[in-house]
């Protein structure tokens, strides 16, 4: 009890401390805790709803009709206790009115959904829309087809050549549950109203799904190992049928919920280690204060293990007092969460801070505050009573055991450091990564701070007193001076890390200069439809561009190799843009898109391929492509296309720019090969009046009702919109970061100012004029600062360059305003506080001198 | 004898000038009750020998054994307890908590040893040195003549065997400076205490019954004059 109370104590007493020490541990904990909870609220919500999202145990689907053999397989395995739907789904173009857009067809059976159910505002059945052709939609999708009119039965929505009527609206669609981040809108019709439609034809996006629900103890991961084993035993070489079930979903969904928590936990966890480094150095400061007093406790009779206790007890009453805090801050953080991310995560997440989240921040204040400052803890050692006597003060460098237990306390804290990396990041990898570039850093910001301080060594030679004596002041408090160095220059190249990435990131999102991007996107024209289509648009006001053939295939073989291997493999690697694919689309072109580059090898040949030819033809390979399956240039590719075999060798890696909406495909082919193999056709269209693209669209669906028109203004709207949700909350943290950051550089100069008290009143009674004084202590602080926040902005572009680079494949670029803005807000921080706190000191008398060496 | 110290040595390294002894060869031993005062030049050792009678650092080399006990061969935690209970120490600088009352100050060994009536016994000591009036008071609120009283009792708390004072009144005016001796002279006689005093002043240092006199790490001078209590 005495050491709790003399710790209370000693707290209220140093309120100042305390406070600063709450505030900046607040800051940094109240963001992960934020995230930790959005994070775990998020799985919770997707753990409990994965079949209800599925609307099924098990699904298997294919871009074609499942024939006779793929359904016995099926039933052989699978058995009869088992209930099951079919669901076939497309997008399309559908007219009401005198609007045409996109929307997603989910022609379903009497069974869909097997988990989970519709929620219809009139309560009709599904029978309804199988006998009659009727329709079930959201408001908002009804909305979207220029539908007004709720009391109107009649609005007449035409779905290739037939029409249909809206029958009832969906309250609650058991597939919208996952995400609202979609390419279309969805409705839903009978699978038996399909007839008539001319909808499906050769080459349309086709997706076969059938449902299964089994039994509640069916052994849901064996059934679907069996079943892949089985296809591709019954079918070798053959990816007939995708199969799936909750965990792919799981897995789908972590990835989609990874991209936010991943990232942001990386932003919390640099919020929680500025909070770190600046209560450490705080503590450092405040046990340097109370060195006299220990060594007091010391000599009448108190020994080190209680003076550990006394000082423990202080930093957990604390970190306690922090973590609540930051509990309550992110009771308001959170609910803040659905706002920042609407659209991209479900509606009806239950967003709350658990049990374990409380858990989780009352350690990270507590005992992370004793891991953070155990390095100064073993300082403790280093004081002893003798110093009463000599009127020394502490020192671990002249003791080379203690320097080597002070080196050896680090330890705990870089394993914490990892561990929070690792679990916010969600990756082993990353989250190593991170930590060992976070100690590059200070390897290289503790260097440079060295050599700076040498440096001040030669221009304190100076003739000019204030030069003189601050310069002399910095490298002659060396070890304090690098300290304050170090502990700044890491706050500024985390505020500048940050938003350095999130340009990067920015830019992949944001249209490159010199493109042209298109307003309609154009799927699925037909071979027969390439002329007419020409013709059609050369009638209409609006620029046809980048008409791409487009050819589906399988690649068979690598080297002679079976490329199923090389499938199988990939899932192990990083996933990038284009994901997992079974099948690919080919095209060719005789001029490459301004959104292609060639980034190794030589162009195809424009000779065209000839079928007689000894050798194989030329191929050009998307470069993430390329590197997600091992390709390099000069190796041999096999394929089966409409069930012929063909190979080629790879010519050239090219680098897309997939965000200017081209057709763009992952592989070209020489020309001459694919000439005559069945194809649709992709296409854009450009320099469409604002005013006149509803109406070319609505002419498009009215002359070619199967061709899909993806609005791409609309789309990249969407994007945009998703992106700002994104820069949004990538902002909300890194601002949050750079606040923490400010307030522990604001604490550091606070400190540093008050440690120079006694050089302020030594010079004042010397006679020094309080400009002289004030300058003094504003060339000291403003050089600290500005170099370390130069040095660290400096290393913020290479890492960033490197982050960049490595986890984003996206462009990098020097975001120089923010740079200017936080070189010059440290400085500014570090100048304005030291004046401040000079200020305060110079007003004061010097009799503080003597009173201070009493 | 309650203090006997045999063959005392101690040296410190000094980055340009080498190895320099500051004690070499002390030999002096001090019975119950005995008041010594140790006086000597700036940089004579006096303030070592202070710190090595004390157990704050070890000898190179020697024994110092108080009431039998060797304190250079005992551990750190168990000389720190042993210190605590055995030998009070008056600094010059008083070095009182500064968050803590007068009376929170003088309690404190007190409650760090885990003794018991102490409410009691800080009450007595508050009357010895005329400050019950004072008591709830921090030291920055008190003169420099009642921090230092405040540092005699928190000495004399504990009843050690040995008192040990460290220029207790360098940094008192010389009015204060006499009634605080007088009062610490006061205190050992009535307690009866073994009393060592690291002093400049001769006044001060004739007031004990043996003057120890340091000159190049040796007590040159044994002086054993007759006790002149200021009381």
């Amino acid at each position: 009890m005495l050491w709790i109370r003399l710790g209370l104590q000693e707290l209220i007493k140093n309120r100042g401390f305390a406070l600063f020490f709450i505030l900046n541990l607040t800051l940094g904990l109240a963001g992960f805790i934020a995230i930790h909870s959005f994070g775990r609220s998020l799985n919770h919500h997707l753990e409990n709803n994965l079949k209800d999202i599925l609307t099924a145990d098990m699904v298997v689907s294919s871009n074609r009709a499942l024939e006779q053999k793929d359904v016995a397989l099926i039933n052989k395995v699978l058995g009869t206790k088992k209930r099951q739907a079919r669901l076939i789904s497309f997008y399309t173009m559908v007219k009401a009115g005198q609007n045409a857009r996109l929307i997603r067809v989910m022609a379903i059976d009497n069974s869909y959904p097997l988990y989970g159910k519709f929620s219809l505002e009139k309560g009709s059945t599904i029978k309804s829309i199988q006998k009659a052709p009727g329709l079930f939609m959201t408001v908002d999708t009804a909305y979207a087809l220029g539908f007004r009119d709720k009391s109107n039965k009649n609005f007449p929505i035409t779905l290739g050549k037939k029409t249909f009527n809206i029958v009832d609206f969906l309250v609650d669609d058991p597939n919208t549950s996952l995400t609202a981040v979609e390419l279309a809108p969805k409705l839903y019709m009978g699978i038996d109203q399909l007839s008539g439609t001319g909808l499906i034809q050769f080459g349309s996006r086709i997706r076969y799904s059938r449902y299964f629900r089994f039994e509640p103890d069916a052994n849901v991961p064996v059934l679907v190992n069996t079943l892949r084993q089985e296809f591709a035993r019954a079918f070798p070489g053959q990816q007939r049928v995708n199969i799936s079930d909750s965990r792919d979903v799981n897995r789908r969904l972590g990835r989609l919920t990874g991209y936010f928590t991943g990232y942001m936990g990386l932003v919390s966890v640099v919020t929680l280690f500025l909070a770190g480094i600046a209560t450490a150095y705080l503590f450092r400061g405040y046990l340097n204060l109370k060195q006299k007093e220990m060594a007091v406790l010391m000599s009448i009779g108190a020994r080190h293990r209680e003076i550990w206790l006394y000082l423990s007890i202080q930093l957990i009453i604390l970190g306690l007092i922090a973590s609540i805090l930051s509990i309550i801050v992110s009771l308001v953080l959170v609910p803040a969460f659905p706002v920042i991310f609407q659209g991209l995560i479900p509606g009806q997440v239950n967003l709350k801070t658990d049990p374990a989240t409380i858990i989780l921040a009352l350690g990270l204040g507590t005992i992370g505050s004793i891991i953070f400052c155990l390095p100064v803890f073993v300082r403790l050692f280093a004081i002893k009573p003798l110093m009463l006597l000599r009127g020394t003060s502490a020192s671990v460098k002249n003791n080379p055991q203690l320097f080597v237990r002070q080196l050896a306390s680090i330890i705990p804290g870089l394993a914490a450091f990892l561990l929070v990396s690792i679990f916010a990041a969600g990756s082993m990898k990353i989250g190593i990564i991170f930590v060992v570039g976070f100690a590059i850093a200070l390897a290289f910001l503790s260097l440079i701070g060295w050599l700076l301080l040498s440096v001040c060594q030669r221009i304190s030679h100076t003739r000019i007193t204030v030069a003189k004596i601050a310069f002399r002041n910095l490298f002659r408090n060396k070890w304090a001076s690098l300290s304050c160095f170090v502990t700044i220059a890491m706050g500024a190249f985390l505020i500048s890390l940050i938003p350095q990435v999130q340009q990067g990131l920015q830019n992949e999102i944001i249209r490159p200069e010199g493109l042209k991007i298109p307003v309609f996107f154009l799927v699925d024209i037909q071979d027969e439809q390439k002329t007419p289509f020409i013709e059609f648009m050369q009638n209409q006001e609006g620029e046809l561009a980048n008409l791409s053939p487009m050819i589906r295939g399988r690649i068979t073989t690598k080297n002679q190799q079976p490329f199923q291997k090389e499938i199988q493999q990939s899932d192990d690697r990083p996933r990038r843009r284009g994901g997992h694919r079974r099948e690919f689309n080919f095209s060719y072109r005789k001029d490459l898109d301004v959104s292609e580059t060639i980034v190794q090898g030589d162009p195809l040949s424009t000779t065209p391929w000839d079928f007689e030819s000894k050798h194989p033809f030329e191929i050009s390979v998307e470069q993430s492509f390329a590197e997600r399956y091992g390709i390099l240039i000069g190796d041999f590719l096999g394929f089966e296309i409409q069930g012929l075999p063909f190979e080629g060798q790879v010519k050239n890696l090219r680098k897309i720019r997939w965000n200017s909406f081209q057709p763009n495909f992952f592989l070209l082919f020489q020309n001459g090969v694919l000439n005559d193999a069945p194809k649709t056709f992709l296409a854009a269209i450009s320099n469409v009046p604002l005013l006149k693209r509803q109406d070319l669209k609505n002419r498009i669906v009215d002359v070619f009702p199967n061709v899909s028109v993806i609005d791409v203004t609309q789309m990249a709207g969407t994007l945009l919109g998703i992106t700002n949700k994104l820069s949004l909350s990538i902002r909300f943290m890194a601002w949050l970061a750079i606040a923490a950051g400010l307030i522990s550089i604001f604490s550091i100069a606070r400190h540093e100012a008050w440690k120079n008290e006694n050089q302020i009143n030594l010079l004042k009674i010397l006679g020094s004029k309080f400009s002289e004084i004030q300058a003094i202590t504003l060339l000291e602080f403003g050089f600290i600062g500005f170099t370390a926040a130069l040095f660290a902005i400096l290393l913020s572009y290479a890492f960033s360059w490197a982050i960049s680079l490595y986890f984003f494949d996206s462009l990098w670029q020097i975001n120089l305003k923010l740079s200017f803005l936080i070189l010059f807000l440290t400085t500014g921080v570090c100048m304005l506080t030291a004046f401040t706190a000079s200020r305060k000191v110079m007003n004061s008398k010097p009799v503080r001198l003597l009173e201070n060496a009493n | 004898m309650i203090l006997e110290l045999k063959n005392i040595c101690k040296s410190f390294h000094q980055p340009r000038s080498g190895r320099i002894e500051v004690l070499n060869q002390i030999n002096f031993s001090l019975d119950a009750g005995e008041t010594t005062a140790i006086t000597g030049q700036s940089g004579s050792g006096k303030t070592t020998l202070l710190s090595l009678i004390a157990g704050l650092d070890n000898p190179d080399t020697g024994q110092i054994l108080l009431q039998g006990e060797d304190l250079c061969s005992m551990k750190e935690d168990k000389l720190s307890r042993y210190r605590a209970m055995k030998i009070g120490i008056i600094f010059q600088q008083f070095h009182l908590m500064p968050h803590l009352s007068a009376r929170e100050n003088i309690s404190l060994p007190l409650e760090i040893l885990k003794q018991q009536h102490i409410s009691d016994r800080v009450d007595d000591m508050l009357i010895n040195i005329g400050l019950q009036d004072r008591q709830h008071h921090l030291p920055g609120q008190l003169s420099g003549g009642e921090c230092q009283r405040v540092a005699i009792a928190r000495a004399l708390i504990i009843k050690p065997a040995l008192l040990l004072a460290d220029e207790p009144t360098g940094n008192l005016d010389i009015k204060t400076g006499e009634k605080i001796i007088r009062l610490l002279f006061d205190l050992v006689k009535k307690e009866n205490k073994t009393l060592i005093l690291v002093t400049h002043n001769p006044d001060l240092a004739s007031q004990c019954r043996t003057t120890l006199k340091l000159k190049q790490g040796r007590l040159t001078e044994q002086n054993n004059s007759a006790q002149r209590n200021p009381a």
